[in-house]
């Protein structure tokens, strides 16, 4: 049933795609070959009951964890080296061809667009386009909100210690330019009152939108939210929302949320996880009706 | 081979085990710390000085006090003297939780100032001792001997082996009862604290404490006791160790703490850090790096070892002479460090520990 | 209670006076009383002046790494050995032709060597940078002490390379830098007393006499200073400082938003090894005489003394908590106050005396140690009750970025601001839970 949806996709118009992805934490198995592709220009959910391996998709995508080799946990350590080594032998001197083995379905890999992400550091997959925010709010509390978002843009030429006493003239431009498009980014989550305050000084919901603001100061291609309305009360939540499908026209968002109703109601397809796995995928009305999913969600007797 | 001092084996063997065993004793407090409070105690060095002088200073105290003759028991006890040097220690660990550490934690400091405040800790221990008992290398007067053992080892085990032997030179073990002590009560406590920690009531409180304190309390376990007792203990047992290990030495000073202070951060972290069975090997590791660094050095110094050789072969191509580094035996203090680099380079979480050495991830 | 005193019911900035004030009254009036004890009083006056410039610099590089990005480099003192080793044995051991240029030789020689140490320093930063920058905080603490003593040990014992070669006999541990004594003696005007040049300020006032090369270092050292708190004030004020202090506050928001954090950290701890070298070229040159047991990892210890006492994070801070504890420790090394101090608190002392016979102590209050130890206490005091310091890191407001805008852009933005505060306002009155406090989970 996967493969027949995944068919149906435009290859060009594919967002992001990971592929047989494998996690294990010691003997924890976190995630054993998730696989989720995501269409450009979509609201994505990713649903999945507590330690289902959300978050952990989430940190291989954005490379702020290795995935682990599908091996690893079947072999003992001096197995699993001796065959390496074994097979490095193989492919150098018995004439073994590279392209015999088929690396990305055995071990996955993760596919920004073009791009393939594997291997890459946190910062550099961040470059690329694809941000991400954080289970916990995470700020700068000593710097302003002005200041929290003028950070966020990517090659600035003040960032290099040289351009510092050379190109002043280069910096002041883009500091301009910068601030102006913040005070934008403020106007348009409407939290421009909170400008001049200090990161240790906002509340719970303001520090959400602080970091949803920080994400689009980056002008971001694939948004990935890790539960954007965890610990806000639900007026609040909502507005988060409508912001968040305001962005839809010019990014891909994807988001892990707990929340039903919003999920339901927002998104464009839903992927539901369970045991480090994909179990079901679909458009809202899919899912819904998904026996599978109402078990490993809610338990066999919702 | 020309150049070859031959090389007293069993002799430097032995200096390694006591090394090691001094290693082990003095490590197990700051292992403890490490692991339930989750710092890293800089003060360490200073409570092994403190130790030290507290001990020596009881044995000055009673031997003014009591007529030598008949309390010689009380008086030379270096057992009275270990404990009493335990329970001062301990009471100084308390201290610096009551009055330092448990208030940083409460204001929510980060790592950098806990780091920062042992530090300080150590700078005032330190420098308060050498102004109350003077800077210079204290003798160790009053001849400490260990009476009250009901065994008779005062003159410890010395026996020459070989005897100018051509190839072997001289063998032989060279071991003061101080240091048989030493080596007993290294084992018997790193295996008392093992069994404490893994199997005791107190011992599960601590572990659980040092997982998540929130959750601890919860689970009905009084915290702020559990690491009182944390404190005492890891202190305390220092400072008896830095008993035996004064005691061993013709003179201590003010420094000598501080000089172990790189030694036992290399054995913490090497074995891993909450692991007391990682710290026996690790401590073997250190003394035996250290131990081989100076037996080799000595032999690429000797008259027409490597330094020579090499200084030789530069002057014949060059014509300057000295183009060779030295290889000073006191490199050996400097061994140990760079065996904790590489540790932290290749393999920070230690031999068996689990904690990470690097900043903290997603 | 006096904590909690200082703690909440005192307005920050009177807080800041009052500690100030306590702690500078004390050190002003020890520091006045140990001159006047002094024969030559302008020669303490300048030691004093050059000290503290010396370790001003220091504490800008550790200050840098500590308070911008919040590295806890207990290794600085490495640096300053290289620098004050690297430069003295090129400049005063061994000569290059060029020295013997007539009027310009000794000039470019010591620029030479400066420039080698500080590169040499530079390197070895970076090295010791590209693996540690990655650790825990304790982690790097411990590595960095580790490493300094590394380059100690080296020092100490490759009596080859960076051992005084003495004409007759042994290399010799003790290095002497001769770099101000040779551009002074013999040359005219510099040896000469200011007296001569009809300024009798020092001699009218009985301060002794001063030389006019004295002067000059002083000159000399003040504008190094004056350009090395430049340099570190352009890199906190520009977008670089902005995103080591966000690096400083939660590193992985850094990466997140895709910035090499390494790179950051490895360029500020290299950097700032430079700038220890150069502190450690002037510790050379003030000191004169050195050997590698001067620097053993205590001197680190001395600049976080002076940089939490004067305020993590800002350059005057720095300067202040140089300033006053270098008084303090000048003032308390002078024999008559040592003698003082035994007097009041040593075996001599009435109260104390008796006090310690009686508890078999063989006291010997040794003053050295005594200014450590209130040295120490001051640090925990801080660390405990006034972490900010003395001078506080200034905070941070929009006003530089907001002066950037265009008068009508900038008036939008206000105006916009004002009204969003008033609709939420409105907002929260008629829906109570619209703000949440700051949950933290």
């Amino acid at each position: 049933m996967l493969e027949s949806l995944e068919l149906e996709k435009d290859p060009d118009n594919i967002s992001l795609s990971a592929q047989n992805i494998h996690k294990y934490f010691g003997g924890v198995k976190a995630l054993e070959g998730a696989s989720v592709v995501v269409s450009k220009n979509k609201l994505i959910s990713l649903i999945g009951p507590n330690g289902s391996g959300k978050t952990t998709l989430f940190n291989v995508i954005s490379c702020w964890s290795p995935k682990s080799h599908p091996d690893d946990l079947l072999e003992e350590d001096e197995v699993k080296i001796q065959k390496r080594f074994l097979d490095g032998i193989n492919r150098k001197f018995g004439g073994k061809e590279e392209s015999e083995e088929t690396p990305s379905e055995e071990v996955g890999s993760v596919d920004f667009e073009d791009l393939r992400l594997d291997g890459l550091n946190a910062h550099e997959a961040a470059l690329t386009g694809m941000m991400r925010t954080f289970q916990t709010t995470r700020n700068w509390p000593k710097l302003t909100v002005l200041e929290n978002l003028l950070v966020a843009p990517q090659h600035q030429t003040g960032e290099s210690f040289i351009n510092i006493f050379f190109k002043r003239k280069q910096i002041e431009e883009e500091e301009r330019i910068n601030t102006l498009k913040a005070l934008e980014i403020l106007d348009f989550l409407e939290i421009t009152h909170i400008r001049d305050q200090i990161g240790e000084e906002l509340s719970g919901g303001q520090l959400k939108l602080l970091a949803l603001g920080r994400l689009l100061m980056t002008a971001p291609r694939l948004i990935l939210l890790d539960e954007p309305m965890a610990g806000i009360n639900p007026t609040l939540g909502n507005k988060i929302m409508d912001k968040i499908l305001e962005l839809k026209v010019d990014s891909t968002i994807f988001l892990i949320e707990h929340n039903m109703d919003v999920v339901f109601n927002y998104s464009d397809e839903i992927f539901v996880m369970a045991r480090g796995k994909i179990i079901a995928q679909g458009t809202p009305n899919e899912i819904e009706s998904n026996k599978e999913v109402i078990e490993a969600y809610l338990g066999a007797d919702y | 081979m020309a150049g070859i001092i031959p090389i007293d084996i069993v002799s430097h063997t032995s200096l390694i085990i006591v090394y090691a065993s001094t290693l082990i004793l003095l490590t197990i407090g700051l292992n403890m710390i490490y692991s339930v409070l989750k710092f890293s105690n800089f003060a360490h060095a200073e409570f092994i000085t403190f130790g030290m002088f507290t001990s020596w200073w009881l044995l000055q105290i009673l031997t003014f006090a009591l007529p030598w003759d008949s309390s010689m028991y009380l008086i030379n006890n270096l057992i009275i003297q270990a404990l009493f040097a335990f329970v001062m220690v301990g009471i100084l660990g308390i201290a610096s939780e009551v009055l330092v550490f448990g208030r940083l934690k409460r204001l929510a400091a980060n790592p950098r100032s806990f780091t920062v405040a042992s530090i300080g800790i150590g700078l005032v221990i330190r420098n308060f001792l050498a102004m109350i008992f003077g800077n210079f290398p204290k003798p160790n007067r009053g001849g400490t001997s260990i009476a009250a053992l009901p065994f008779d080892i005062d003159i410890g085990i010395k026996q020459t082996l070989i005897r100018n032997d051509p190839f072997f030179g001289n063998q032989g073990i060279f071991i003061t009862s101080f240091e048989v002590i030493i080596i007993l009560m290294s084992i018997g406590t790193v295996f008392t604290v093992d069994y404490m920690f893994r199997k005791t009531k107190l011992g599960i409180a601590m572990r659980a404490t040092s997982d998540s304190v929130e959750l601890a309390q919860v689970s009905g376990i009084n915290t702020r006791k559990v690491v009182f007792y944390t404190w005492f203990l890891a202190a305390g047992i220092t400072g008896f160790g830095a008993a035996l290990l004064r005691a061993n030495q013709p003179r201590f000073s003010t420094l000598d703490g501080f000089m172990m202070l790189l030694p036992i951060f290399a054995v913490v972290i090497l074995g891993g850090v909450g692991s007391f069975r990682g710290g026996i090997i690790s401590a073997f590791i250190i003394a035996g790096v250290r131990q081989l660094t100076v037996i080799i050095f000595t032999q690429f110094q000797s008259p027409g070892g490597l330094e020579y050789m090499i200084e030789d072969f530069f002057y014949r191509i060059t014509g300057i002479e000295g183009l060779v580094i030295t290889f000073a035996p006191g490199y050996a203090d400097g061994v140990g460090f760079l065996v904790l680099i590489f540790v932290l380079l290749f393999r920070p979480q230690g031999i068996s520990g689990t904690v990470e050495a690097t900043r903290e991830r997603v | 209670m006096a904590g909690r005193i200082l703690k909440y019911e005192m307005d920050e900035k009177l807080r800041t006076l009052v500690v100030g004030f306590a702690l500078a009254i004390p050190i002003l009036y020890l520091y006045i009383y140990a001159l006047l004890a002094q024969t030559n009083k302008s020669i303490f006056l300048i030691g004093t002046v050059l000290a503290i410039l010396v370790f001003f610099i220091g504490a800008l590089s550790l200050d840098l790494e500590v308070g911008s990005v919040g590295l806890p480099n207990f290794g600085k003192v490495a640096f300053f050995a290289l620098g004050a080793y690297i430069s003295t044995l090129l400049y005063s051991v061994y000569r290059w032709p060029f020295y013997h240029i007539y009027g310009i030789g000794p000039i470019a020689q010591f620029l030479f060597s400066s420039l080698v140490a500080i590169i040499i320093c530079a390197l070895v930063g970076f090295l010791v940078a590209i693996p540690t920058v990655k650790l825990r905080a304790d982690y790097f603490a411990i590595m960095t002490i580790a490493g300094g003593e590394v380059i100690r040990l080296i020092l100490q014992y490759e009596k080859r390379w960076f051992w005084a070669p003495a004409p007759v006999g042994p290399p010799q541990q003790v290095i002497s830098n001769r770099a101000i004594v040779e551009f002074t003696t013999g040359l005219y005007p510099f040896n000469k007393t200011l007296a001569y040049f009809g300024f009798t300020f020092f001699e009218d006032s009985n301060l002794g006499s001063v030389f006019l090369w004295q002067i000059v270092v002083i000159v000399i050292f003040i504008l190094i200073a004056i350009t090395t708190y430049w340099f570190v004030q352009q890199i906190r004020k520009s977008p670089y400082g902005r995103t080591l202090r966000a690096i400083r506050e939660d590193d992985i928001t850094v990466t997140s938003v895709g910035k090499d954090v390494s790179r950051f950290r490895w360029q500020v701890t290299t950097l700032a090894a430079c700038i220890a070298g150069l502190a450690g070229i002037m510790y050379a040159m003030t000191f004169k005489a050195f050997e590698a047991g001067d620097f053993r990892p205590f001197l680190t210890f001395d600049l976080y003394i002076f940089i939490i006492i004067g305020g993590l994070g800002n350059s005057r801070g720095a300067f202040a908590g140089t300033a006053l504890v270098q008084m303090f420790l000048r003032a308390a090394q002078v024999q008559e106050v040592k003698e003082n101090i035994s007097l009041y608190l040593g075996s001599e002392s009435p109260v104390i005396g008796p006090l310690f016979e009686f508890l078999q102590l063989d006291v010997f209050i040794n003053p050295d140690n005594m200014r450590l130890v209130i040295l120490g206490v001051i640090l925990i005091l801080f660390l405990l009750f006034m972490p900010a310091g003395l001078i506080p890191e200034p905070k941070t407001n929009n006003e530089k970025y907001l002066k950037q805008l265009t008068p009508e852009e900038r008036m939008r933005s206000d105006e916009a601001v004002s009204a969003r505060q008033s609709l939420t306002e409105r907002e929260r009155i008629g829906n109570e839970d619209t703000t949440e406090p700051s949950s933290k989970f």
